[in-house]
């Protein structure tokens, strides 16, 4: 797959940055159980369009390079099942 | 019908009409997963459930349609929360009565009934034999109440609840000799 591989320096580059603060947020919010999320991403989470922009970003991500896709996947799992638990009444 | 052009590093399959609309009937699953019936959701989270939308997502990936397999890997995964939902409602029903709202019930009850607050429900079943061993073992409903300590569960932060004082209560069972 050509999608595995950077165009160029800067693809590169991208993709490193954004893999490293999806990893950091995961390791801050996704996988500490009692980590705050900011109150403006609980708010939102109620609100079907972001909640679809947030998936759409996930596609966006798979078409530009898997790796950081799953990752993004992962997170915005992990954000939705939290959010699910907090206000799931 | 479109066919599969090559390029450079490979085949990259064409996306068509249908993959798109299969992608977009995951995305707003994903996106309304709390509106499907619970009876849909306890058949995916079954054991064939799960056998089916494992092959489904399989399928899907090894297909060359990995994207759509991501997308229906993340809606198998939020539909299997059927059993969460149920364990929750009981919880619910069984130990706060109606004051607290139903999320995150097993780890209240974790919170409650033994650390106040620093361990979440996984340790509860472990240490439950011992909160028994200090109270009795007669069947009776048993009322504990304990202070509430500085620190705020994640929840009650938000929520801005500020509970003082919990009570709680236990039905003891033994089994039949």
């Amino acid at each position: 797959m050509d999608q595995f591989f950077p165009k160029n320096k800067f693809d590169a580059t991208l993709r490193l940055v954004i893999g490293v603060i999806l990893i950091g947020w995961l390791l801050v919010y996704g996988l500490v159980y009692r980590a705050r999320y900011p109150d403006k991403l609980v708010a939102l989470y109620n609100e079907p369009w972001w909640r679809l922009l947030l998936v759409g970003l996930v596609v966006l991500s798979a078409s530009w390079c898997p790796r950081v896709a799953i990752l993004s996947a992962l997170t915005v799992l992990l954000y939705f099942s939290d959010m699910d638990t907090l206000t799931n009444t | 019908m479109q066919t599969a052009m090559p390029q450079q590093g490979g085949y990259v399959k064409p996306i068509l009409l249908p993959d798109i609309i299969i992608g977009v009937l995951f995305a707003v699953g994903i996106t309304y997963t709390d509106s499907i019936p619970l009876k849909f959701q306890k058949a995916a989270d079954s054991f064939l459930g799960r056998v089916a939308m494992f092959i489904v997502i399989l399928g899907l990936s090894v297909s060359g349609k990995w994207i759509i397999g991501l997308l229906a890997a993340i809606f198998a995964l939020r539909l299997m929360r059927y059993d969460a939902t149920l364990g929750v409602t009981e919880g619910f029903i069984s130990t706060f009565g109606g004051d607290y709202p139903s999320f995150k019930l097993a780890q209240h009850e974790g919170f409650i009934s033994t650390f106040g607050g620093d361990y979440p429900s996984f340790k509860l079943a472990q240490h439950e034999g011992f909160l028994n061993q200090n109270e009795n073992f007669t069947g009776e409903q048993i009322i504990t109440k304990v202070e509430k300590d500085g620190n705020k569960w994640f929840v009650e932060d938000v929520l801005e609840e500020k509970p003082k004082k919990i009570e709680e209560k236990i039905i003891e069972t033994q089994a039949v000799q």
